[in-house]
């Protein structure tokens, strides 16, 4: 039976919250009361517990603010379908429900239809929130229990599985479909081919192997500064100096990250998509110690993009808001999106054998820290 | 103490720690919070003054500094990250820290209602020496003519919190000038000593911080003897 990950009602002043960090990524198996999330509101850091054990699908992306209620993620059992984004709407309660009138601090499944809200599909329990006394904020309102997988069939539009491909961008597929036909590609022949190893993990590896799953954690950014930075930047190194552009900050930030969480991050290779093609680069030192030179580095085209270990593809310039790349052999790449309003996504799909627990969530919140601040990055 | 049926039920145990290094408070917190959540122990006030730290929240991990990190590190003074909300902030001698580890639902509290229960616990000790305290637009915490006597950063997990409020009796403001409070560059801190123009014995002030937390959520505050050590100081 799946269960809703929502925001808890914090008390009368809260107006929302801050979703600041998922630390367990999109398709991680959680346990009961493992801190998957944290909220913040003001001064006020809040750790969400899974209160039942299953696969945690994130709804909401880190970074993104919401409101008393909201929906940011749904546990569910193996193989047990995602309820569909109606319900998971009407759970949220009506967008400009005032906390003094709602009717409850937790939504539970009830078997009746929510109010204000009619018309809806025959025989599928409805999720609303019933009349109760006010009093204390419960921690029940940050999971309830979801109806019955048999009926949850029926419905249409999941949430998009993690490793999903953007509609119409079919990126690397032809690499993904060699690696799954040989499946040997990917460890040996791959970007993250590494050195030789030692016969004791010969062994180990493959099963490693088997078990590893591609999973996927992304955060919101605003790419307002990023971008002031790098105009900043083009005009101070002309005539003479190459053009940056916002992804070599992103490249950059990426790698710091991956630095300090005690990976060597290694050549990197960035895609970026436009309107009519797509070009692809590869930085051999995306943390040299002068800034120019890297981006100087992607502007010869020194380094073949087969060198990259890990890759950034960027749909920056078409607008996408959120890109979900493929592993393509490779063990870690990172998609770029934006939306209209200067804000937008960073995604990071990674095989799962590579990071502990909490570890992307640090890695992402750090690389949007960098991103929101790139001076920093600048040297 | 009466038997008055008045007297509210809701209970408190409150240690007072004297002054301790942030890291022994930080873990005996951690402790507190992980008991309470598992249904035992009981609510908890502990009221300290901390060694010169910095503590990080966990909204930016990165410290917010106005010098280079090394110039912290030689005045001795650690950077500690810690699971509160809120951004850098500074404890040393001269502040009093109140941690509350409270089960809010036991308490019909919201974690807002709670934040402003703290802020007008300080409100009313500020009050005993004749300040006026208030909340204040620019953020949480308690001001005086726009300037911050008292900051706060709470956790909550499993609605049992820990860390809490900070409240500037007389430290020494120049620590304040490694960083930027609260993430704020523009902010100006004060302190009860300077406000009221003479010196004032911490003490008192975690007396009145006692009673008034009482007062405020209605409960009794009692103040325990610290193990291994002898005459707690009474209750006013």
């Amino acid at each position: 039976m799946a269960a809703l990950v929502a925001v808890p009602d914090l008390g009368r002043e809260m107006v929302g919250g801050l979703v600041a960090e998922w630390y367990r990524p999109d398709g991680a198996v959680v346990e009961p009361g493992e801190v998957i999330c944290r909220l913040e509101c003001e001064f006020v850091s809040v750790d969400i517990e899974a209160e039942q054990a299953g696969i945690l699908r994130h709804r909401k992306p880190a970074g993104s603010i919401e409101r008393k209620g909201a929906v940011l993620g749904v546990i569910v059992a193996r193989g047990e379908p995602l309820p569909a984004e109606q319900d998971l709407r009407s759970a949220e309660g009506p967008a400009e429900e005032n906390a003094e009138d709602r009717e409850s601090d937790h939504p539970v499944v009830a078997g009746r239809e929510p109010p204000g809200e009619g018309g809806r599909a025959g025989g599928t329990e409805a999720v609303t929130w019933p009349r109760a006394q006010p009093g204390p904020q419960s921690p029940g309102g940050t999971v309830v229990r979801f109806p019955r997988p048999a009926e949850a069939d029926v419905r249409a539009e999941p949430l998009p599985e993690p490793g999903g491909a953007i509609p119409g961008l079919p990126l690397w597929e032809e690499d993904e479909q060699l690696a799954a036909a040989d499946p040997h590609t990917g460890a040996s022949g791959g970007p993250s081919a590494g050195p030789e190893q030692p016969a004791y993990s010969a062994g180990i590896a493959p099963e490693v192997a088997v078990q590893a799953e591609v999973l996927s954690a992304h955060v919101c950014v605003s790419w307002a500064r990023a971008q002031e930075a790098t105009e900043a930047l083009a005009d101070e190194w002309q005539p003479e100096g190459p053009r940056p552009r916002v992804e070599d900050l992103v490249l950059r930030a990426i790698a710091r990250a991956l630095a300090e969480s005690g990976l060597e991050p290694g050549p990197a290779g960035l895609v970026i998509v436009e309107q009519d093609a797509d070009r692809s680069f590869a930085v051999e030192a995306p943390l040299d110690d002068e800034f120019r030179r890297a981006v100087l580095a992607r502007t010869g085209g020194l380094t073949p993009f087969e060198r990259a270990r890990w890759v950034v593809v960027s749909l920056l310039p078409l607008g996408v808001e959120r890109v979900e790349p493929r592993l393509a052999g490779g063990r870690l790449a990172f998609g770029l999106g934006a939306g209209r309003d200067g804000s937008g996504t960073i995604t990071m799909r990674y095989d799962s054998t590579m990071f502990g627990e909490g570890d992307t969530g640090r890695v992402l919140a750090r690389v949007r820290s960098l991103v929101e601040n790139p001076y920093r990055l600048l040297g | 103490m009466t038997t008055d049926s008045a007297e509210p039920e809701r209970g408190i145990a409150v240690y007072h720690l004297g002054t301790t290094s942030y890291g022994e408070v930080h873990r005996l917190q951690q402790r507190l919070q992980a008991a309470r959540r598992a249904g035992s122990g009981v609510d908890t006030l502990l009221l300290t003054e901390h060694r010169p730290v910095l503590t990080l929240g966990r909204s930016r991990p990165v410290p917010s500094l106005r010098v280079p990190e090394e110039v912290v590190r030689q005045y001795g003074i650690d950077i500690v990250s810690t699971e509160r909300g809120g951004d850098i902030t500074y404890h040393g001698p001269g502040q009093l820290v109140a941690y509350g580890i409270i089960a809010l639902r036991g308490w019909g509290l919201g974690v807002t209602e709670y934040v402003a229960g703290l802020e007008e616990t300080v409100i009313g000790v500020l009050a005993d020496w004749g300040l006026r305290g208030e909340r204040s637009v620019r953020g949480r915490g308690v001001w005086i003519e726009g300037r911050k006597i008292a900051s706060l950063g709470l956790n909550v997990r499993g609605w049992v919190t820990m860390h809490g409020i900070a409240l500037n009796v007389d430290p020494d403001l120049g620590h304040f000038d490694l960083i930027n409070p609260c993430g704020m560059s523009d902010i100006e801190m004060t302190t009860m000593a300077s406000e009221v123009g003479r010196q004032i014995s911490m003490d008192e002030v975690a007396e009145a911080f006692v009673f008034h937390f009482g007062r405020v959520f209605e409960c009794r505050a009692k103040l325990q003897p610290i193990p291994g050590r002898e005459n707690p100081r009474p209750a006013r």
